[in-house]
């Protein structure tokens, strides 16, 4: 073979090798562990932490408005859907960490009359139902088929 | 030609004392030490890099089992449970830590409202702050509201186009973002049908609905799941026969999505009708 072919062959060996080095070192270890992707983010990403946490925990300490809310016809709505993520709040319980939520803009986020709403979820034309009251005024808050005094269900149905 | 011939000019014995006499020579053959020299010391740092790896990795994933394959995760939403209260908006962001302004989301709430002669749909601001109840006086024939999240496909789209494999399909069925190797070229945000996927303004990456990985693998609902206070939204492993969701699906007639475009979801709606896009 003469020499500047074989030169050049050598050259584009050389290359080649380089190439296959180069992606070797660039490409991460778990990379086709499991397919085209780097296997190690399985894990990183499963190991992420979690800010809603379980149900039960609330219970352990707020024990009244657990069987409040036990009791009622929100049994099986989580805490943290009107209260936010505890996962800070069990770690270090202060009220700053916590959602109160504003009375009157929780309770209607779910029972505003809405026309796009199931018509067999309960609803409510805000004004003809509550007038100047606030919900938590006569309904019990985390049992609202509860009612803080009789009269004041009476007063309520005006 | 013979393959030691290659083989001594990359690896002559001696061959960092020959560069150094060299120096700056521009000759051809300089040009092939260095590439020797380069393929050497690349080969060293990958050994290094792979022992040091070795001893490193296995704390940080000690507490999840590393087994992918057991699930095949699903959802199924009930649109006729759906009363568009936005916490599963509200929930997934915080879960997920996404960026507060409107346009980021990984879930969204759209609400359909069909009358006589058109059909007005709206999602203000994803329905993380509830929707408004009025329409101008005019009463729909039909409304109803339609959770949205990624579909995570069995065939994705999003999957196909991404040029570097930051965008994958885990053994259990969930279309995911490796965010650490994400190039942040956007073709996965432009390949779906759904417009699932956003750019994250502080990562640079692409991201979207994870079915929160971190969650279910310990365990635990998705947030939106969690957080929904109708039962709307059913989560759970088509895999096994006795799972929920396996039981709703028997149960009720679902459709999916955009179902010409043959990304198989693995989302599926009850009570939507044919102008949910
Ligand atoms: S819905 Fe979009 S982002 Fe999700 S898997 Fe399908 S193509 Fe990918
Ligand atoms: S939390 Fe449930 S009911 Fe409320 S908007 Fe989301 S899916 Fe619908």
């Amino acid at each position: 073979m003469p020499p500047q072919l074989s030169r050049l062959m050598i050259a584009f060996g050389l290359l080649v090798v380089l190439f296959i080095v180069v992606r070797w070192v660039a490409q991460p270890d778990s990379f086709y562990q499991y397919g085209h992707y780097r296997g190690k983010a399985l894990s990183e990403l499963a190991s992420a932490p979690v800010k809603f946490i379980p149900r039960a925990t609330c219970a352990e300490c707020h024990e009244d408005q657990a069987k409040q809310n036990a009791a009622g016809p929100h049994v099986h709505i989580s805490c943290q859907s009107c209260h936010g993520p505890g996962s800070d709040h069990v770690d270090n319980p202060t009220a700053e960490n916590i959602i109160l939520p504003v009375v009157g803009q929780t309770c209607v986020r779910c029972h505003a009359q809405n026309a796009a709403r199931p018509a067999s979820f309960p609803q409510i034309d805000v004004k003809d139902h509550a007038g100047k009251k606030q919900c938590t005024d006569c309904h019990v808050t985390h049992n609202p088929q509860e009612f803080r005094e009789e009269d004041k269900k009476a007063d309520h149905a005006e | 030609m013979p393959n030691n011939d290659h083989q001594d000019l990359i690896l002559p014995e001696g061959c960092d004392t020959c560069a150094a006499k060299t120096g700056s020579g521009k000759t051809r053959r300089d040009f092939l030490k260095l590439l020797g020299q380069a393929t050497v010391v690349l080969t060293a740092a990958r050994f290094g890099a792979s022992a040091a790896g070795a001893t490193e990795t296995p704390p940080a994933e000690a507490h999840v089992a590393e087994q992918w394959d057991l699930h095949k995760w699903g959802m199924a939403v009930d649109v006729e449970k759906c009363i568009g209260c936005g916490r599963c908006v509200v929930a997934c962001k915080a879960e997920n830590s996404v960026p507060k302004e409107p346009t980021y989301f990984r879930t969204w709430v759209e609400r359909y409202r069909e009358y006589e002669d058109d059909v007005v749909v709206d999602s203000p601001n994803g329905g993380y702050d509830g929707f408004p109840a009025d329409d101008g006086g005019r009463t729909p024939d039909r409304a109803f509201f339609v959770p949205k999240l990624c579909n995570h496909c069995d065939k994705a789209p999003c999957v196909q186009v991404c040029p570097v494999g930051a965008t994958f399909k885990t053994p259990d069925g969930a279309v995911l973002v490796d965010a650490s190797y994400c190039i942040g070229c956007r073709y996965c945000i432009q390949a779906c049908p759904y417009g699932a996927r956003y750019l994250n303004p502080v990562t640079q990456t692409a991201d979207k609905c994870t079915l929160c990985y971190h969650r279910i693998h310990k365990g635990l609902k998705p947030a939106c799941v969690e957080n929904c206070p109708t039962g709307a939204r059913i989560f759970g492993d088509l895999k096994d026969p006795n799972d929920p969701l396996r039981k709703y699906l028997h149960d009720h007639k679902v459709f999916v999505l955009k179902q010409q475009l043959n990304t198989y979801p693995k989302v599926f709606y009850y009570g939507i009708d044919k102008e949910v896009r």
